[in-house]
Parts: structure tokens; C-alpha cells; sequence
């Protein structure tokens, strides 16, 4: 490109719902911002979520507006799979940023997402982006609401049979792409890195990975969603509709010993609200929530906790210590039961862990001059988290949403709001 | 029913427990145990009990002996409550609030008055050997200072009162473990003589102990089972009752052994490589630590363990001493150490970790009492 613009006013690490508001409110104050993810579409995670509580609204149909808003401005620069590999500061209102940019072995401008080259290639692979549910092709869109909505190519499953050149019908793929590192100048950094979902593989005694009919809450999210893969609810071990589910609050949360001591504060309301959505999807089903305290404290939380259990989700106190697998693939929950202080053993088809969310900590290695400090949980520490929550310990850069602690979207909304209008008055600053 | 106290807990933690005031009441603990079962839930009712003061519950439990303090659950806990140490102070607790005399819960709160006691003692029983051998010089001159018959009649009276705190400690255990069964009495499904059974099937094999902290993943699955820990203590336990049976049998026959083939003989060898055996390598684990549970050794544990790995060890010399001829000095100072060691092991049985051996099948006999 020859006219690329090296400069900018912001720099927007993480393209999730707290990044696309920064950007936007950036943007619309006229302010030029560069927006950077690493994924091969903007949206984060909640463009593939079900539904969001405690409304119920549809996940998807409140954020495309704004991913593709966000997409469309003229004052916002996108760059999806892409990294910042290093950021100086070199005086006030003056960072350098190294960014990669991956190839997506497909032309961007030419790609129309008509998808005539997934059938052709023979590579069946893991789709990241349904959890593992189901495959995807080697050459793929990432998902039908992705945006940009255009092919990519993981090439490091790729057998580089051509197959797909062959039957693009607009020349787009090109296997010349190759990664490019540019610097670029930015007056202000907003990170907006978001979180890592915990990965219970780690928690041996849930068998997760062993026993099939385990999935966790996000895959149970793909499931629920509108462009879900299976256009119903199954069990992955043998397709069977599930009629007794059974949710593990706590998985990967308040637990020292993997070491994420503090409440994720999402995973009890997500639970209640996946346990409403299959309540409608499956209505013969039962669904029971094992919990250690129900922590519904949000506007209007408590009261789409009683109307589950007015729904028939039942709740139970207890811990889940262990589980084992049946034969038919029905899952046995061992669990102590607070109630009655005595130790049960139940039988459900499927189980859901409500897995914790984890410090996305790897924005920490990109700071070069200045480190970026990080909480005792490996969020990104808010200096002055009362009266000025967005700032961090270096003067000029921003953190919004998840990058500094648990919170669901309202509160990440609230919060890229704080840092953006935190990097405004940064920008409009007199020396 | 007794009353909520809060100091209660502070009292426990003198005995080796410090953490579970951390504990959420997740029940996570009690969920993974492989041991808790309908009738006998723990560790976390014992957290509770020990929270809110209920002395008198804890002190009728059987489920503190349930357990064989594999760790599992601690390794477990998400709050680091550590509910396996608890479960080991609480035992501690009980066997100094069984026996009335106090002296426990000396030993048990204070290293230096533990170990005071035991060079005391040591000391007191060397004099008491030394009178054995009437033409000794060091014995006339005890006997100038104490007649025979006053050092006798010490002898006696220490063996009384321990013999008779051992009782009283069985008795307080037994009376509480009984009301509080009597309270579910509804629940009593087996006869008295098939619980008895069942103790001695448990005593025999170890088969509850067998079940600890082996499934999949867990530390002691993928050791052979010579090595687990329910092994060693099976090794400890019978190497010291195989070796109690062979003294009273010499005894009996008043026959020091001319050969080693004699059946009594054979039974002491046997059990004393058992008890070598098990002692070595249980202080083995507590050095290297492979698992939590051994992370927070007390002296009282270390005592225990040493005494019983030094009397198999002196016993065993003594054995090869004799069938090799070797030095006759050497020979009497291990003698000494031998019956010191063995005399102490005896004396403060009801006031050291040991009284577990007659507390936990009591309690395996009333866990049988209600079971299907």
C-alpha cells in the first residue's frame, strides 16, 4: 500500500466489545484510531454468545450493529490477525508500535465470502470458533457473522493442493502473502485485551477431555446460539438430545489450586441464563445447577435468578468433587450436599462446566521501555481504581473492560467508555 | 448438643491444625474423599464443628478415624483449608481429651515438655534396667539411696496409671461414640458380632485404606502397591503385632531361643523385617514429602514413627547379635536402648499417637454398626 498511514491517534489493542467502544467514541470525537486483533474477525467473544443476561436479548443482534460500525468508520483502521509485538514510549503523547500483520493468504479486497472454496479443500480440521463442536476446512470464513466477512487460510493445516485457487471465482487467494512488521506513531494506547477462558483439561477429577459427554459453558454457548452448529442441543459423545443436564458453577474460579482465587463474576448469571435458554430449547429436560453461592448481585440479576427457579432449574449447594463416566456415557457427579451435609452421587446425560475467566496477561510482554504493571491476578492494574478507573501506571495508556478484571458487557461497555474519554481528554491535553 | 465457642478453635490450632478457618463450606473436600460414605461425612462437618465450637460432636465422631490422611483433599481445596491436617489435629485433640490426666495435651501443645518427658523417662527406666543386674556397681549405688522393693513398687504404679489412663481413654471414647449412635440408633443394621468381623476384616487387610488417593491421576495410582502408604502401615502394624506375639510366647516359655528356628523365633524375624521395613520407609515419605500429607510432620508424629523404627532396628541386632556371637558391651547398650525404647512406647501408649491403634477400631466398629 502506498499511501499507509504511519500514524495515529490511538492505538486500540483487542477488537472485543470494550475495543470497538473505545475506537468508536475515539472516532466519533474525530480522533484517528488503529484498531488491532488478533483474530481473523472483530467481535471478541461476545459475537459468539447466545444471548446476554438478564435481558435475554439476542448476543449477536446487539453487537453487529456495532461491529459493523465499528468496520465502517471512516476515522477507525482495522487490522484483524494481526499483533503488537512492541510498544515504546517515547515522551508524552508519543508511542512507537511494532505491529505483524499474518497473512490471510487471501486478498482482502477481492474476496467476496462467497465460500465457493470450502467444499473444494480436502483438509477437515477443529473449528475454533464453534469451541471444537464441530470441523472446519483449512480454507474457511471464519463464522457466518464475521467481520470482515472474507476467507482465510490456516496454512499451518494446509496441504497446499491449490484446490481452492482453483475454484475461487475472484482470484482472491494468493499464497505469496507474507507476514509484515511495520512501526507506526500513536499518541495514546487503550488496551483492551479482554480475558482467557479457564481451560479445565487442568482439573483432572472433571475429566473434561476424557469424558465426552462434558462440554464447557462457551461450547454450551455455541450450542444455544443463533448460528449454532447442530441447530440443536446434543451431547457431542453419541448425538443423544440430553434430558437431565447438570451446570458446575466454579470451574477454574474461587479455586487456589489452579490458581484463580477471585470470582469470575459472569459464571453464575451465564449458568441461569443457559439454564432459561434450554429450558425453551429442550422443554422436557431438567437442568440442575450445583453452586457454592449464587452471586446474582447486578440490576435485575436476582430477579432472573427466581424466575429460573421459577422455571423449574433446580439448585443445588455442593461443590462437585468428582465425576465419572457410565458406560452409556452418562456422567455420575459426586458432590457433598450443603443441605443435608451427606455425600450423593447423581446421574446426568450431559454436564456443563461454567469455566472461569482468566488474566489475559500477554499484553505484559509488549511494553518495552515501560512496563505495564499487572494486579496480583494478572489483570492490568488500575492505578486509581475508585476516581479513575481506566488509568494504568504508564501516562498515556488506557485499559478498558476485561484486561482489568472480571466483568460482564455492560460493565466492559461502562468501562472502555471511562478509557476512552480518558484517552480523549490524554489527546486534547495542553502541554 | 453442645454450645457454639469460638475459642475453640484456637485451641485446635495449638495442635497442629492452622488453616480451615479459611474453608467457604463448598464441600469439595468431602466430595473427593474416597472414604465418606452415608453414614460418616467428612472432612467438612469436621470443619464446621471446629468453627463453631462443637466440642462435644467432635469428641463423638468417628469419623475423625475414617480417615487415613491421604491428603487428597487438601491437595484439593480451593480455599487451601487444608481439611486432611485438620482431620490429623483433630485427632490429636481427641486423644488428649480422652484420657483424663491431662498429660497429653502437654505433649501434644509443647515440643520441649514431649521431649523432657521422654529423657525423663528414659532415664528413669536406664536405672530401672541397670537394678536388673544386682552386682553392678551403678546398681549398688542406686540401691544404697532406694530399696528394691521402693523401685518395684514405682515400677508398678507407672504401669498402673498408664494401663488405667488407656482404659479411661477407651471408656470416654466408647461412651460418646455410643450415645451419639444410640441418638441415630434407628440406623443400627448389623449385629455386634458381624461389626466385629468387619473391624477385623478392616484390620486385616486395610481394604478401606487401599481405596486412598489411587484413582486415576492421583500420586499412589501408578505405585506399585508395595510401596503405597496403606502398605506401609500394614507392614508397621503387623511387623509390631507379630513382634508383641513372639516376645510373649519366649516369655511364656521362658525359653531365650538356643536357635532361630524355633516357630516364636521365626515369628519375631519375620515381623521385625516388616516393621523395619514399614518404619523406613514411612520416614522416608516424611522426609521427601511426596504428597501433602506429609507436608506438616509434628514432633509427635516423628516420635512415634522413630521409636518404632529404633526398637525394630535394636530388636533386630539383638537377633543377629546372637546368632553371630558379636561384641557382648555393644550387645548390652543395644539391649538397653531396645527395652528403653520399647518400655516408653508402652507407657505412653494412651498419651501418644499410638492410643490411634485402639481408638480407630472402636470407631471402625460403631461405622459398622450402621452400615447396610
Amino acid at each position: 500500500m502506498e499511501n499507509e498511514v504511519l500514524t495515529y491517534d490511538a492505538l486500540v489493542v483487542g477488537g472485543g466489545i470494550a475495543g470497538e467502544e473505545t475506537a468508536l467514541n475515539l472516532a466519533k470525537m474525530d480522533y484517528k484510531v488503529l484498531l488491532v486483533e488478533k483474530e481473523l474477525s472483530i467481535g471478541g467473544k461476545m459475537i459468539l454468545l447466545s444471548k446476554v443476561f438478564p435481558t435475554l436479548d439476542c448476543a449477536a443482534c446487539i453487537t453487529t450493529p456495532k461491529v459493523s460500525e465499528t468496520a465502517r468508520h471512516p476515522n477507525i483502521t482495522i487490522f484483524t490477525g494481526s499483533e503488537v509485538k512492541g510498544i515504546e514510549k517515547k515522551g508524552e503523547r508519543n508511542f512507537e508500535a511494532r505491529i505483524l500483520r499474518n497473512p490471510r493468504y487471501v486478498k482482502e479486497d477481492a474476496c467476496t465470502g462467497c465460500q465457493e472454496c470450502e467444499p473444494v479443500c480436502p483438509v477437515v480440521v477443529k473449528d475454533q470458533y464453534q469451541f471444537d463442536l464441530v470441523g472446519r476446512k483449512a480454507v474457511f470464513v471464519p463464522f457466518s457473522i464475521a467481520n470482515p466477512r472474507i476467507a482465510a487460510i490456516d496454512i499451518e493445516n494446509c496441504s497446499l493442493c491449490g484446490a481452492c485457487e482453483k475454484a475461487c471465482p475472484s482470484d482472491a487467494i494468493d499464497f505469496s502473502q507474507e507476514p509484515e512488521e511495520k512501526t507506526y506513531q500513536f499518541k495514546s494506547v487503550v488496551v483492551a485485551t479482554g480475558y482467557k477462558l479457564f481451560d479445565p483439561i487442568k482439573m483432572p477429577r472433571y475429566g473434561y477431555g476424557k469424558h465426552k459427554n462434558i462440554i464447557t459453558s462457551m461450547q454450551m454457548e455455541r450450542e444455544l446460539a443463533p448460528t449454532r452448529p447442530f441447530n440443536t442441543i446434543l451431547r457431542p459423545g453419541d448425538g443423544k438430545m440430553p434430558d437431565n443436564l447438570a451446570y458446575v458453577l466454579c470451574t477454574g474460579s474461587r479455586d487456589h489450586t489452579v490458581g484463580n482465587p477471585i470470582c469470575s463474576q459472569v459464571c453464575c448469571m451465564y449458568s441461569i441464563k443457559q439454564a432459561q435458554l434450554l429450558m425453551g430449547a429442550l422443554p422436557m429436560a431438567d437442568v440442575t445447577i450445583y453452586y457454592l453461592h449464587i452471586r446474582s448481585f447486578g440490576k435485575g440479576f436476582n430477579e432472573f435468578y427466581e424466575t429460573a427457579k421459577g422455571m423449574g432449574v433446580e439448585f443445588v449447594k455442593g461443590k462437585i468433587g468428582k465425576i465419572s463416566e457410565k458406560e452409556n456415557g452418562n456422567l455420575i457427579l459426586r458432590y457433598d450436599d450443603i443441605e443435608t451435609g451427606q455425600v450423593k452421587e447423581v446421574e446426568h446425560d450431559m454436564v456443563v462446566l461454567s469455566v472461569g475467566i482468566l488474566a489475559n496477561d500477554e499484553i505484559g510482554q509488549v511494553f518495552k521501555t515501560q512496563k505495564l504493571e499487572f494486579d496480583d491476578y494478572r489483570y492490568v492494574k488500575q492505578i486509581d481504581e475508585l476516581k479513575r478507573p481506566a488509568m494504568t501506571n504508564i501516562d498515556g495508556v488506557f485499559v478498558a473492560g476485561a484486561a482489568s478484571g472480571p466483568m460482564d458487557i455492560p460493565d466492559s461497555i461502562l468501562s472502555a467508555g471511562s478509557a476512552s474519554s480518558e484517552a480523549a481528554s490524554y489527546l486534547a491535553e495542553v502541554e | 448438643m453442645s454450645k457454639v465457642d469460638p475459642k475453640l478453635a484456637k485451641d485446635i490450632a495449638k495442635y497442629g491444625a492452622v488453616d480451615f478457618s479459611a474453608c467457604y463450606n463448598c464441600g469439595n473436600c468431602t466430595a473427593v474423599c474416597s472414604l465418606t460414605e452415608e453414614n460418616a461425612s467428612f472432612p467438612r462437618m469436621m470443619i464446621r464443628y471446629s468453627m463453631l465450637g462443637m466440642k462435644e460432636e467432635i469428641l463423638s465422631s468417628k469419623e475423625l478415624w475414617m480417615c487415613y490422611h491421604c491428603g487428597d483433599c487438601s491437595a484439593t481445596c480451593p480455599r487451601q483449608a487444608d481439611p486432611g491436617e485438620l482431620m490429623a489435629g483433630l485427632r490429636r485433640y481427641a486423644i488428649a481429651n480422652y484420657e483424663p490426666s491431662g498429660i497429653t495435651k502437654l505433649i501434644f501443645k509443647s515440643n520441649p515438655f514431649s521431649i523432657l518427658l521422654t529423657l525423663v523417662l528414659a532415664t528413669i527406666l536406664g536405672f530401672f534396667l541397670l537394678t536388673m543386674k544386682p552386682d553392678f556397681t551403678v546398681s549398688r549405688w542406686i540401691f544404697s539411696w532406694m530399696p528394691y522393693a521402693v523401685i518395684h513398687l514405682m515400677g508398678l504404679i507407672v504401669f498402673s496409671f498408664t494401663g488405667l489412663t488407656a482404659l479411661l481413654g477407651i471408656f470416654s471414647m466408647s461412651r460418646r461414640l455410643n450415645s451419639k449412635h444410640n441418638t441415630d440408633s434407628n440406623k443400627t443394621k448389623k449385629s455386634i458380632f458381624q461389626s466385629i468381623g468387619e473391624v477385623m476384616t478392616e484390620i486385616g487387610t486395610m481394604g478401606r485404606y487401599q481405596k486412598c488417593s489411587t484413582d486415576e491421576g492421583e500420586y499412589w495410582s501408578t505405585k506399585p502397591n508395595l510401596v503405597r502408604p496403606w502398605f506401609v502401615h500394614w507392614s508397621i502394624m503387623w511387623g509390631f503385632i507379630g513382634l508383641l506375639v513372639a516376645t510373649i510366647l519366649d516369655f511364656l516359655f521362658k525359653d531365650p531361643a538356643t536357635t532361630i528356628w524355633l516357630p516364636s523365633r521365626i515369628l519375631g524375624t519375620v515381623s521385625g523385617l516388616f516393621l523395619i521395613y514399614g518404619t523406613s520407609l514411612a520416614m522416608f515419605y516424611r522426609i521427601t514429602k511426596p504428597t501433602k500429607t506429609y507436608e506438616a510432620t509434628k514432633l509427635a508424629d516423628w516420635m512415634f514413627l522413630f521409636f518404632l523404627w529404633v526398637a525394630g532396628l535394636t530388636g533386630f541386632w539383638m537377633e543377629v547379635a546372637v546368632s553371630f556371637n558379636l561384641s557382648e558391651t555393644l550387645s548390652q547398650v543395644i539391649f538397653m536402648i531396645h527395652t528403653i525404647i520399647s518400655m516408653e512406647l508402652v507407657i505412653l501408649f494412651a498419651f501418644s499417637k499410638f492410643a490411634h491403634a485402639v481408638y480407630r477400631p472402636i470407631a471402625l466398629y460403631f461405622l459398622a454398626r450402621n452400615r447396610e
